[in-house]
């Protein structure tokens, strides 16, 4: 069923790429259809998201649920989202994770391999703490000060009621929760579902959601994520403001 | 900031939900098991899994009359108070994380078909699913104040 999958799935993904006439995901796609080689798609049943695995050897597997119930948007906007992490592992050697660190040393690697065998996360965790805290806090301000801006204006989107549930839980359940793992797939997930279900492209929502999943984009092909170094940069002044907004006091960090 | 009720209380508590959960993204498990500001022995994992209990007491236990056993206690009529804290050696956050999102589900589940008037019942006394929402957000603010500093003492972050 695997390889049956694979082959359908590719095909679904070639399709939609010579049906969008949205550019943005135009651009993204034709980045993703050069990791389908890499990668293979397996079906599983039950319910739920989707899961990649690296398999090492720049080789991916993607596992997600699947019914034959499933609408294509769905189906494709959860295959768009899993090669986005095969993209972000490719473009920062990061084993997926959305934050490009250096690699683990030798050592490092046996030490973590020792403290919790078996657990993929922890390889991807164990670099962060090689990373200033102020650049892994910038990246967080970002990601949370654009999940706020997009929830704020996808009222506005044009996209039905329900769609725009989903993407309040997909924006706050894993985006937000999840900042080092969830950025850039999720950005793809959403705007997956905005083409295909008609988002109202002079929205505030969509310029927002676009403007984010370019510079995604730019990202990865420079393989690093660049955040404002000064303190007043916009996405930290973005920060702030949010947390004015909702009346949360942000602690003085030590320094 | 003009929402309605119904749509504040939910937002609030999801946005402490994530707070959480943010707080706990990028570290291993050994750092999630760090009790990094003594004296205190909470852990970044134990108050997730004690959130996990607190869901399923409000959400489940008193709202809806659920016969749920208490979590991560041995006594399963135990109220959530101080459940979850106590890690065992085959306690995950992996586990931990899968379970507490679960329970979210269900909490959302249970509530979306009642009404902020609608009661529930603790200790003998009809409680408004409000006053959970209410309860929840100043549960969840609490705990999210100290895994601010749980994991600012960990690796520095001091995230939203």
């Amino acid at each position: 069923m695997a390889n049956d999958s694979t082959a359908q799935d590719r095909q679904l993904l070639h399709d939609y790429s010579r049906e969008t006439r949205d550019p943005y995901v135009q651009r993204l796609l034709a980045e993703l259809l050069g990791h389908t080689g890499r990668t293979g798609f397996e079906r599983t049943a039950g319910a739920g998201g989707g899961n990649t695995r690296d398999l090492g050897q720049g080789q991916y597997a993607i596992s997600y649920a699947y019914a034959p119930d499933m609408s294509r948007t769905d189906h494709l906007a959860v295959m768009v989202h899993e090669l986005t992490h095969v993209a972000v592992g490719q473009a920062y050697d990061s084993r997926m994770r959305n934050f490009p660190v250096p690699p683990l040393s030798a050592a490092e690697e046996s030490r973590v391999r020792d403290e919790t065998p078996g657990r993929e996360e922890d390889f991807q965790n164990a670099g962060l703490r090689r990373t200033d805290a102020r650049r892994r806090d910038a990246f967080v301000d970002l990601v949370v000060g654009n999940v706020q801006r997009l929830l704020d204006e996808l009222r506005g989107s044009g996209l039905p009621a329900g769609r725009q549930r989903a993407i309040r839980t997909k924006l706050t359940d894993h985006m937000r929760a999840r900042p080092y793992h969830e950025y850039d797939g999720v950005l793809s997930h959403v705007l997956t579902w905005a083409d295909l279900d008609g988002v109202d492209r002079s929205s505030a929502f969509y310029r927002s959601l676009t403007a984010m999943v370019a510079q995604a984009a730019d990202w990865r092909a420079a393989g690093e994520i660049t955040l404002p170094r000064r303190r007043g940069g916009l996405f930290r002044r973005m920060g702030r403001a949010l947390g004015r907004a909702l009346g949360i006091s942000r602690r003085r960090q030590r320094r | 900031m003009n929402a309605d009720e119904r749509t504040t209380l939910e937002s609030w508590l999801d946005f402490y939900r994530t707070t959480l959960a943010l707080k706990c993204d990028g570290l291993t498990e050994p750092q999630l098991r760090e009790a990094s500001a003594p004296p205190s022995s909470l852990t970044l994992l134990g108050l997730v899994r004690h959130l996990a209990a607190v869901e399923r007491f409000w959400f489940r236990r008193v709202l809806v009359q659920e016969d749920a056993p208490t979590l991560f206690s041995s006594d399963p009529d135990a109220s959530s108070a101080n459940s979850g804290f106590d890690l065992d050696e085959s306690a995950t956050y992996e586990d931990a994380r899968r379970i507490w999102q679960a329970e979210i589900e269900h909490a959302r589940k249970n509530c979306a078909s009642r009404a902020l008037e609608d009661t529930g019942t603790y200790r003998g006394e009809p409680v408004t699913l409000r006053w959970i929402y209410t309860h929840m957000t100043a549960e969840y603010a609490r705990h999210c104040g100290q895994a601010d500093l749980i994991r600012e003492r960990i690796d520095g972050s001091t995230g939203v």
